[in-house]
């Protein structure tokens, strides 16, 4: 899984005033599932919208290395894309659909039509093929839109948030479909907007903010990269009680109120539990009390403040 | 994966999507259906006898009246000393007019407004008047029927064999250039309802993630312009079969009529409406390419532009060696207009015909590239519409 199966090098794009990516590098290796995340507006459509060769960079050079060919322009039979902005024909049968995107990627219409039958299985929409997209609901129509970017089974899969509109049993449908895309070869770039499930998915995880990179790696890298591990969240007994104790203490990096007596502890990584265990005790009357491994959610919320107070991480 | 393959593949999704057979045929059953009613109807309105208008004659005597008059009238007849009561008779509806008959060339009509069975009237009593002046005079009938009989004048054509090919010629070339506009107006139809459908329903980014604007784009010119074509033929075939029993019966015979046709023309004629319907395609699609919502926008009157090329034809026919008339003859935009005119009105060089066909090609090529080019940059803004210099600055920049 070394090896890089797409290399952006400084890329930089400008729209009128707004520079939309800002010397942005980054790789994604074979078979890793990749995620890129940021706030609304950081840069993420622009940047995928140049990875597909819609928009070209101003600066800066992209270069995909499929088949052992490098190659500043992806095949487009070698890649799939899941667009954020979702659209469909709405007139056309679901089957005939799907077999046109298969088309126009490269496959063989039977093969297409053959494809399209079992990945409409998978999604248990096999009974209505024939009927119209537009008669097919939301989150049926997002698995459409989802089959119709990777019938060709593109060794490189672009999905833009993939998980919107979804129910929670869908998600996991989906989290169940993109691992098993992965394990038979497709490397996958994704960019969403639910934490937790790119959490439990991503190999690695790049975070961009106002068109920059903030911060890159693994989970447990971007850990270490904000300095935090563990966060305890504390329900008081008493409604705003003084925590000027704790915000002196040594092992919290931040606290964040929550409600009116519940309160999220940072803490620093390395830090002793137990003393700050310890001070809680003996200080507060407590209700309630659990800890946990710091999240994706809490590194992104971290990461994005940082960096617009004009903080960096290394 | 050839560029060709899957622009004939977009051209084959695109003429799928939009031509339904089905449709069609249902389409001519309603027409069927309609114009059997609409002569049932007629068959039955003939048949029925219509109230004929009531009107009353003053001083009739002074005309040589017949009863012609009571085939469309039905006539009632007073003197002078009636006509107070009449009059009001007029005025409540019961009759529709009072006639008084004042001279053998005059006469006055007392009724509520200008009405249709007026002129019929009239002509009835120009009759009357015609017979009077007769009687009155010494001239027999024969020698005045005589002294109204036109000239006749006999055409006799020094080469019968090319007045009638140019005449088959010449209905060739009407048929070409009016089946080119009625499918350019298709085209123009399909394509703006394309574009502006994708566009609007989001499908652009997922598409040309997968294949480039311009193979998108030339697969649409295609398929869009092969369903202006099967329409065409579609309906010109109902046409043909319909009229054709008709033209064997009352013409001088179809198919004796159409060997008149040199073949070389009928390619000619052929080719330049082709490049004429793709030229228009390809524009429209440029158009279309900077449309975000065709209900709003105001870029629909371009389709007026083809329609223009028509405007020429009564110079080209009058004119048809003029030196403007040979420059449309030639110029991209009318050329598949005008000079299939001008080659069965006048004699046409080789070269021009050629000229013609090559400036039609290039301007095809360039619309094409063009219409490529600002979709690849227009695909992605949805909002306002791009003005004619961001365009312009686009197709620079690419």
């Amino acid at each position: 899984m070394d090896k890089s199966i797409l290399t952006v090098n400084s890329v930089q794009k400008q729209f009128a005033s707004v520079r939309a990516v800002n010397n942005l590098s980054f790789n994604v290796k074979e078979r890793e599932i990749f995620a890129l995340l940021g706030p609304n507006g950081a840069g993420k459509t622009t940047m995928v919208r140049m990875l597909l060769n819609i928009i070209k960079p101003d600066v800066g050079s992209i270069e995909y290395a499929i088949n052992g060919t490098e190659d500043p322009v992806v095949q487009s039979n070698m890649v799939g894309y899941l667009p954020e902005e979702r659209g469909l024909y709405q007139d056309v049968p679901v089957i005939r659909t799907l077999i046109y995107m298969g088309v126009i990627r490269g496959l063989e219409r039977t093969d297409a039509h053959k494809r399209a039958l079992y990945w409409l299985e998978r999604f248990e929409l096999k009974d209505r093929a024939h009927e119209k997209v537009e008669a097919l609901s939301k989150g049926n129509q997002q698995k459409v839109q989802f089959i119709a970017s990777i019938i060709h089974s593109p060794r490189f899969a672009i999905l833009d948030e993939p998980f919107s509109g979804l129910d929670p049993i869908n998600q996991e449908v989906f989290l169940h479909i993109i691992r098993e895309l992965c394990d038979r070869g497709t490397t996958v770039l994704l960019s969403a907007h639910q934490m937790q499930l790119v959490e439990s998915i991503a190999d690695r995880i790049l975070l961009i903010n106002n068109g920059k990179e903030v911060l890159t790696g693994t989970l447990d890298e971007l850990r270490l990269a904000v300095g935090m591990d563990e966060t305890i969240t504390v329900v008081f007994t008493e409604e705003n009680p003084d925590i000027t104790l704790l915000t002196r203490h040594p092992s919290i990096k931040e606290i964040q109120k929550k409600n009116g007596n519940e309160y999220k502890l940072f803490l620093k990584d390395g830090k002793s539990l137990s003393d700050l265990l310890q001070t809680l005790g003996a200080s507060y009357a407590i209700k309630d009390i659990h800890t946990r491994r710091i999240s994706l959610h809490d590194i992104f919320l971290q990461a994005v403040h940082s960096t617009t107070k004009g903080n960096h991480y290394e | 994966m050839s560029k060709l393959k899957i622009t004939l593949d977009v051209a084959r999704w695109e003429f799928t999507r939009f031509y339904k057979i089905k449709n069609e045929l249902i389409a001519v059953a309603l027409m069927v259906g309609v114009a059997a009613i609409a002569f049932v109807a007629m068959f039955f309105s003939m048949q029925m006898d219509p109230k004929k208008p009531e009107i009353v004659l003053v001083n009739e005597d002074v005309l040589n009246i017949d009863s012609t008059i009571y085939d469309n009238f039905t006539v009632h007849h007073a003197g002078y000393t009636d006509i107070d009561e009449w009059k009001i008779k007029v005025e409540t509806g019961d009759v529709a007019g009072l006639i008084i008959i004042e001279t053998v060339d005059k006469g006055e009509i007392y009724t509520s407004s200008k009405r249709p069975w007026m002129r019929q009237l009239e002509r009835l009593l120009t009759g009357y008047r015609h017979q009077s002046v007769v009687s009155l005079s010494a001239i027999p009938p024969e020698t005045i029927e005589y002294l109204l009989q036109p000239f006749t004048l006999d055409a006799v054509y020094h080469d019968e064999q090319t007045m009638k090919e140019r005449g088959t010629e010449r209905a060739f070339a009407i048929g070409f250039i009016v089946l080119m506009i009625v499918a350019i107006l298709i085209g123009f139809g399909y394509q703006f309802t394309a574009i502006t459908g994708e566009k609007q329903q989001r499908i652009t980014e997922l598409i040309v993630s997968a294949i480039s604007p311009q193979t998108w784009i030339d697969g649409k010119i295609l398929g869009i312009t092969a369903i202006s074509l099967v329409t065409i033929i579609f309906y010109g075939t109902i046409a043909l079969a319909i009229s054709l029993p008709f033209a064997q019966y009352f013409g001088p015979g179809i198919f004796e009529w159409i060997a008149h046709m040199s073949v070389w023309k009928f390619l000619a004629f052929l080719l330049l409406s082709m490049l004429g319907l793709l030229l228009w395609n390809s524009f429209f699609t440029a158009v279309a390419a900077t449309i975000n919502d065709p209900s709003t926008s105001m870029r629909g009157v371009f389709m007026m532009l083809p329609v223009l090329s028509v405007v020429f034809a009564p110079g080209a026919i009058r004119h048809p060696d003029s030196t403007f008339i040979a420059f449309l003859g030639i110029f991209p935009g009318t050329s598949s207009t005008m000079l299939p005119a001008r080659m069965v009105l006048t004699n046409v060089q080789v070269w021009e015909f050629f000229l013609a066909v090559l400036l039609l090609i290039g301007a095809i090529w360039l619309f094409r590239k063009t219409a490529a080019k600002i979709f690849s940059f227009g695909m992605l803004t949805y909002g306002k519409e791009p003005g004619l210099s961001e365009m312009w600055r686009w197709v620079k920049e690419s």
